[in-house]
């Protein structure tokens, strides 16, 4: 796979870690909070 | 003062420390029992959520089977090497679940707001926060994860 070749999927596949990580992220924030 | 160690090396300290010898140790921290942790008399515990755990997942996903596939469905492969202090292992990865593009449209990426995922870390807090500094972690391999779930070209 290609990123350049294919931008489309550049934003779409690290889209799904990105999510993943900001949400693991904030609860963890909230974990620590109570 | 906190340690991470790798697994092969846990094995060593396990033995000079002499303690059960039974007990999953993740350096990032992921489903980690932390015996370690508190026979070296550390300040600080890390607990930790993230595709960075799959390093050495071996032991809480296959029951140290040399192949395992975790919850992003990358397939890892142990592999050995011999140095002149002795043997080792690391893993690496064996499969990519979006090597092929058409996969992405029936793709189910790991629910980050599973609470498995967290059961450590409010085991940790319960038992050791009056005597303990804990870190909750997430590695952020945002850009790794992709590259390992797709296979990206040139990387």
């Amino acid at each position: 796979m290609d990123f350049v070749e294919e931008p489309e999927l550049a934003d779409r596949i690290p889209e799904i870690s990105y999510r993943y990580h900001l949400a693991v992220a904030k609860r963890l924030v909230e974990m620590a909070s109570t | 003062m906190q340690i991470s160690v790798t697994p092969e090396f846990a094995v060593r300290l396990r033995e000079e420390l002499r303690t059960t010898g039974k007990s999953v140790h993740n350096p990032h921290g992921g489903r980690n029992t932390c015996e370690l942790e508190h026979a070296l008399s550390e300040d600080m515990l890390r607990t930790s959520v993230g595709w960075a755990n799959s390093y050495y997942a071996y032991e809480s996903y296959a029951n140290r089977a040399a192949s395992y596939t975790e919850e992003w469905g990358i397939g890892w492969k142990g592999a050995a090497y011999e140095t002149r202090f002795g043997s080792g292992f690391y893993t690496e990865i064996a499969l990519h679940p979006l090597a092929d593009v058409s996969a992405l449209e029936t793709y189910t990426p790991p629910d980050p707001n599973s609470t498995e995922l967290y059961e450590e870390a409010a085991q940790l807090i319960a038992s050791y926060k009056q005597d303990y500094w804990i870190v909750g972690v997430t590695v952020t391999t945002i850009f790794e994860t992709v590259w390992r779930c797709a296979a990206l070209s040139g990387c």
